[in-house]
């Protein structure tokens, strides 16, 4: 690229807004990894139309590699199950709300 | 589904419709979701993207609340046979410093796994719904097409829109004073050197239609059994509503699917396809012929039927649910109708600079309508013109060329033919969009004059597209550009 934006900031001033743009740096610098880690061992399951349906007989496997998740759901019972919704990574955040979407 | 959301997690924004509110598409009240995929990026820490390698199956979502993540698919209460296994669609994290390698690295995973046509050529063509509506006429289309022919060469397509139908659904009978029929206008542009190109909303119909009345068993039934009514369950539609989605788990609607694309090929000379209220097929709320197969899977196999009848037409999309329809569409339309006003000139041309990420990856993108003519000032033209062509995609004007002013017409045989380039945003304001080795934009979307600064490498020279004006950097390289209110600039690099 031989043409770009110039996005220089300039800190005129204080160890304090540093220290403060630090902080903040640091205290929001691991939400992306802990999410990672927490997503890594998120739960997968499957919600039944009726919640009275025996649910104890649909298995849903979730196999990591390189980033992507293979989820597969899988009835062992007997009897057909209605699923209203497959859920294959449920799992906690804390990301900001300043969090960019 | 289809809407585009900007923002925060703690103040989302949405580039006008919302699928909640719009399409009606349930969704949790409390949660933000996001269909197909989502880009996070949280202060000073890169970016993470969660996103669906494919829907073809079901259509997936992303449910964020303030404290947990949920990524899953609608199962639409279809039951699991005893001993069956479904095999869902791959979901997929990535993670970079830079948002635009995060987004081609999804982007380019996804093409892959859903044989993408991203590499589609890039038509020309001018469109009738901008300049004649829904009450277009043979005659007008066809005065148009002579201009194209005369004093806009690089125009290869007349694109007739919607109105020439007699009802939605009965595309092979004309509007009783449209005043010809299909055939005869087609062959009339092919006679001045053109190619007809041909809107079709082939998954609806609406009730006062041919085919709702001689198949009301070809629709998504509600739960009574009757053809659902898309205006009970989510949007009815914009025009002659309220519409009814073919249900292409059907095989019937398949072949009919098919025989349509097949007959606008062969008996109108048409390779150029505008599907639009595609949508109306993946209708949530209803139930199929087929009860095994899901809304995506319906609705793609009424897509592989259009492709089967089209075989290798140009197919632009819109209205479409997006990630299902990956694999069959050339070009997807990424906006809202654009209309000659700066409101929409902003709106459209900062929803296609969104989804630009997709062009050339997952199809190439149509940024509709190049308007011309209206009381948009020279600066917002600029800005839409700019946006339009720094998107790569297909280049369409909207205008009745019959009443353009010749400078305006000049304008389309400046842009000449579309670049190709893929766009790359530098910045979440939009403000600036590069190309890989092609030409840069700079925008100003505020009501307020704007300085930008820029850095070029000593030995290149850069000069405004419109303007003509060079840029002047300084020994160090530095240029403060100075932009009005609503104006951009278009940056061609010559060498010194």
């Amino acid at each position: 690229m031989s043409l770009t934006r110039r996005t220089a900031i300039s800190l005129t001033g204080s160890a304090t807004l540093l220290a403060i743009v630090g902080d903040a740096q640091a205290r929001a610098r691991n939400s992306l990894k802990n999410y990672i880690r927490s997503a890594g061992h998120a739960s997968s399951y499957a919600v039944p139309s009726d919640a009275a349906s025996d649910i104890e007989h649909l298995r849903i496997t979730a196999r990591w590699a390189g980033g992507v998740v293979r989820a597969v759901l899988e009835n062992t019972g007997t009897v057909p199950v209605a699923i209203k919704e497959i859920v294959v990574l449920d799992s906690p955040h804390d990301f900001p709300e300043s969090t960019g979407i | 589904m289809l809407s585009t959301t900007s923002g925060t997690l703690g103040t989302p924004a949405w580039e006008s419709y919302r699928d909640a509110v719009h399409y009606r598409i349930p969704e949790p009240a409390d949660a933000l979701t996001a269909y197909g995929m989502v880009l996070l990026s949280p202060p000073y820490q890169g970016h993470l993207l969660i996103g669906f390698l494919s829907c073809k199956r079901f259509v997936g979502a992303i449910n964020i609340w303030p404290d947990r993540v949920r990524v899953g698919f609608d199962a639409e209460n279809i039951s699991i046979a005893p001993g069956e296994r479904w095999v869902l669609d791959p979901v997929i994290l990535v993670t970079s410093a830079d948002r635009d390698a995060a987004l081609a690295a999804f982007a380019e995973r996804t093409a892959r796994l859903n044989q993408a046509r991203a590499d589609s050529r890039l038509h020309t063509g001018w469109s009738s719904w901008n300049a004649l509506g829904e009450n277009l006429h043979f005659d007008e289309v066809l005065a148009n097409a002579l201009v194209v022919a005369a004093r806009a060469t690089m125009l290869d397509y007349i694109q007739i829109d919607d109105g020439y139908q007699a009802a939605m659904g009965d595309w092979f009978d004309a509007r009783p004073d449209f005043g010809g029929t299909m055939a005869d206008l087609c062959a009339a542009i092919a006679r001045v050197g053109k190619k007809p190109a041909v809107w079709v909303a082939p998954l609806i119909a609406e009730r006062n239609s041919n085919l709702f009345r001689e198949h009301p068993d070809w629709f998504i039934k509600d739960f009574a059994g009757a053809p659902l009514n898309s205006d009970k369950t989510s949007f009815g539609g914009w025009r002659h509503g309220p519409w009814y989605g073919l249900d292409g788990s059907h095989p019937d609607v398949q072949y009919h699917l098919e025989q349509v694309f097949r007959r606008m090929r062969s008996e109108w000379g048409v390779d150029y396809f505008k599907l639009d209220a595609l949508f109306w097929g993946a209708l949530p709320g209803g139930s199929f012929h087929n009860p095994r197969m899901s809304r995506a899977e319906a609705y793609r196999s009424a897509l592989a039927a259009v492709r089967r009848g089209a075989g290798d037409a140009f197919i632009t999309v819109a209205n479409a649910p997006l990630w299902p329809t990956i694999g069959f569409a050339d070009a997807s339309r990424a906006s809202n109708d654009v209309r000659s006003s700066w409101s929409s000139f902003k709106l459209v041309g900062r929803q296609n600079l969104r989804r630009s990420w997709m062009h050339r990856r997952l199809w190439v993108t149509d940024p509709d309508s190049i308007m011309l003519g209206g009381n948009a000032t020279e600066n917002e033209f600029r800005v839409h013109w700019t946006a339009v062509y720094i998107s790569g995609g297909i280049f369409l004007t909207g205008d009745d060329l019959t009443k353009a002013r010749p400078e305006r017409l000049d304008i389309l045989q400046r842009l000449g033919r579309p670049t190709g380039f893929k766009p790359r945003v530098e910045d979440e304001r939009l403000e600036f969009v590069t190309t890989d080795g092609g030409p840069l934009a700079v925008f100003n979307w505020d009501d307020q004059p704007k300085q930008i600064a820029l850095a070029a490498s000593p030995r290149s020279r850069w000069q405004d597209f419109w303007t003509q004006r060079d840029l002047a950097f300084d020994r160090t390289g530095a240029c403060a550009v100075a932009l009005g209110p609503r104006d951009a600039l278009l940056l061609h690099r010559t060498r010194i």
